[in-house]
């Protein structure tokens, strides 16, 4: 398992577009991928999952990947996040 | 067949019937596998369906709107959702019932959160649901929003929300069962140019979906059962019909000035920014009512500050220095806006309506002026209050706006300083106390509909007493009179931006009653324009002493029809 923190810098945070792109980028990995969010785990590659996290921008959250490419996923969805995806 | 004819032109197209049966859950339910087959196929048909929707909505309307069913599709792949579904049918439920039970647990919690994000996921949500189950069960429906051919809109009732997601480059006519000359649907389809029949009875049980059909919008004709012969001279009527229309185009270009030499603003209503276009093409000098509703009735949730300035400012800007009259929220009475909840009542029009629901849900009042204030900056802006009753009502919405202004003077954003701020004249107590409101504000803008519709007593939108509703009606005009004299006391502008405005019937009264600014639908300007240039000051002003003795609104009609052949004929001959 791979864990890495990172800040949300997106403007709308993890709502919209970026949760959109968030689910997409996640489900390209055989690994799972979670969002540790104030303790609560949300699975990642369900849209209703991100959504559910309710994460604001400037909240720092915990990228929890577990799997066979754990390091890829964990590396591209924390490099997402932090890019602020286009917002 | 007929009904009220609402918004002019001939057309003939296939019709299509706006389907809205309720569901019914089956009672009997295959095994959960051979359910659950069903839901997995529905589900990917949807999703196919969605893609395709997507991908040419990339096309043609760009990424942002292709966006919104992007997320559609997420959320119709999502496992999150899949699979408490497939949960829910082990258990022995329907498809259909299951995809309805897990997604309003879903939907529900959403709509608990009070933000305006998830309250849009909420009905995109309903929308997927909707979809599932009608695919589920084999129900069609029609799809409006991307019509293959030029269609005519059949329905018991067209509701502003259903209109906002038509295709309307392929709509080529509307019918509808309800509704009078005034109903919302009506003032849409004068907006934008398509005929339209309103008030039809027996309309869905006579006209199919497929069905070829003719009807004229003007005295509200339908053309059932035609022979060949009857099509062919139909089908010539129509080219003839768009010919004569790019006639007026060619006038549009000048000024509104009578005979005498007497000049009037002539100005367009619009709906939404991209009508703005067509107020310019036809000759428009400026926006009349803007009316601000399209922001809340086709978006599913409340418009924040930022979308409803760009709104405005593209108006704005594409008006340069030309006036726009923005008509603040008119909402509740027969539109509906599903992002406030509104509940309802039993007499809407004379209930919580546009101002009134204003003062309730200040926070939504607020929302709007800051976004007009912000927007003054980009042209000649103007902000017209409806449906005001009463002096104190007008104070409180001045009161609101200054407060406004001196929020963004403490958050350094600049605005204009200079706005003009109007109200609609559309309660007959404001037309009787039009002096007193003309010292408090710097135009007045008379609305013909709700004021017939307050004067008479007459629900505009009620085919069985649409024969009593009418603006010739002498009380009508006495007070279209009271309220141009008021506002010339204090010198300001009387403008009207009522149907009454593009009537050319009207004109000739209303030029000799003093009105100023005549604000209409884009199609009505090139015709009043041309009109008008046929006129003399003075001989209104005669024809308007005249009327004013009259009793009777059938005799107002006929003399203002006699008054218009006449003066028609003469100047042909000239």
């Amino acid at each position: 398992m791979v864990k890495r923190k990172v800040v949300v810098v997106s403007k709308s945070g993890l709502h919209a577009r970026p949760a959109n792109l968030l689910t997409k980028e996640a489900q390209h990995f055989h690994s799972s991928v979670e969002i540790s969010v104030k303790g609560k785990l949300f699975n990642a590659k369900s849209l209703l999952g991100i959504l559910a996290a309710g994460v604001d921008c400037g909240t720092e959250i915990e990228v929890v990947c577990d799997g066979t490419d754990e390091k890829e996923a964990c590396e591209a969805i924390t490099k997402l996040i932090a890019g602020g995806m286009g917002e | 067949m007929h009904g009220y004819g609402v918004s002019k032109g001939l057309c003939y197209a296939k019709v299509l019937v706006l389907n809205e049966e309720a569901v019914v859950f089956p009672v009997e339910i295959g095994s959960p596998e051979e359910e659950e087959k069903k839901f997995l196929d529905a589900q990917a048909a949807v999703l196919e369906e969605t893609i395709r929707l997507r991908d040419r909505t990339n096309e043609t309307a760009g990424e942002n709107a292709a966006d919104i069913l992007d997320v559609h599709c997420s959320l119709l792949k999502d496992g999150g959702l899949i699979n408490p579904i497939k949960e829910e049918i082990a258990k022995q439920t329907g498809a259909a019932l299951a995809v309805e039970r897990v997604m309003n647990e879903v939907i529900e919690q959403f709509e608990a959160m009070e933000n305006e994000y998830f309250a849009q996921r909420a009905l995109d949500l309903k929308d997927i649901k909707d979809s599932l189950i009608r695919k589920i069960l084999d129900i069609e429906k029609a799809d409006i929003s991307s019509l293959p051919e030029p269609t005519i809109i059949a329905g018991r009732d067209i509701t502003p929300s259903t209109t906002a997601g038509m295709d309307l480059k392929m709509v080529s006519g509307l019918l509808m069962e309800l509704g009078g000359s005034t109903s919302h649907t009506a003032i849409l389809a004068r907006t934008l140019d398509i005929p339209a029949v309103v008030g039809v009875k027996d309309l869905l049980s006579t006209v199919k979906t497929g069905d070829m059909v003719g009807f004229d919008g003007e005295t509200g004709e339908i053309f059932l059962g035609m022979n060949e012969e009857e099509i062919e001279a139909l089908k010539i009527k129509i080219v003839k019909q768009e010919k004569e229309r790019s006639k007026w185009d060619m006038l549009s270009g000048r000024p509104a000035v009578t005979d005498d030499g007497k000049r009037f603003e002539i100005y367009g209503n619009i709906g939404t920014p991209e009508d703005a276009e067509k107020v310019l093409d036809r000759g428009g000098e400026g926006i009349g009512l803007f009316r601000s509703e399209f922001l809340y009735l086709s978006s599913k949730s409340l418009p924040d500050e930022e979308k409803q300035y760009e709104a405005y400012r593209k108006v704005l800007e594409k008006m340069g220095e030309k006036p726009v009259i923005v008509r603040t929220l008119d909402i509740g009475g027969d539109k509906d806006v599903p992002a406030l909840r509104l509940s309802k009542e039993a007499n809407p029009f004379l209930g919580l309506r546009a101002l009134r629901l204003c003062r309730q849900e200040e926070e939504v009042f607020h929302t709007q002026l800051r976004a007009l204030l912000k927007a003054s900056l980009y042209g000649n802006l103007k902000i017209m209050f409806p449906m005001v009753s009463s002096m104190e009502e007008l104070l409180w919405a001045k009161e609101k706006l200054k407060q406004c202004q001196d929020e963004l003077r403490a958050e350094k954003i600049p605005y204009k300083e200079k706005i003009e701020i109007g109200i609609m004249v559309e309660i007959p107590a404001v037309a009787v106390m039009a002096e007193c409101f003309s010292k408090e504000c710097d135009f007045f803008s008379i609305g013909t509909n709700d004021l017939t519709q307050y004067t008479l007593a007459v629900d505009r939108g009620n085919e069985k007493v649409a024969d009593l509703y009418t603006y010739y009606h002498p009380a009508v005009i006495k007070l279209i009179k009271m309220a141009i004299e008021g506002a010339h006391k204090n010198n300001i502008m009387c403008g009207m931006c009522g149907e009454a405005a593009g009537d050319p019937k009207m004109i000739p009264l209303l030029i000799g009653m003093g009105l100023d600014e005549y604000s209409m639908a884009a199609s009505a300007i090139p015709e009043v324009k041309k009109w008008m240039s046929r006129l003399n000051t003075e001989k209104c002003k005669e024809l308007a002493e005249q009327i004013l003795k009259l009793n009777k609104a059938t005799e107002v009609e006929g003399m203002l029809c006699k008054f218009y052949i006449q003066n028609n004929i003469e100047a042909k001959e000239r």
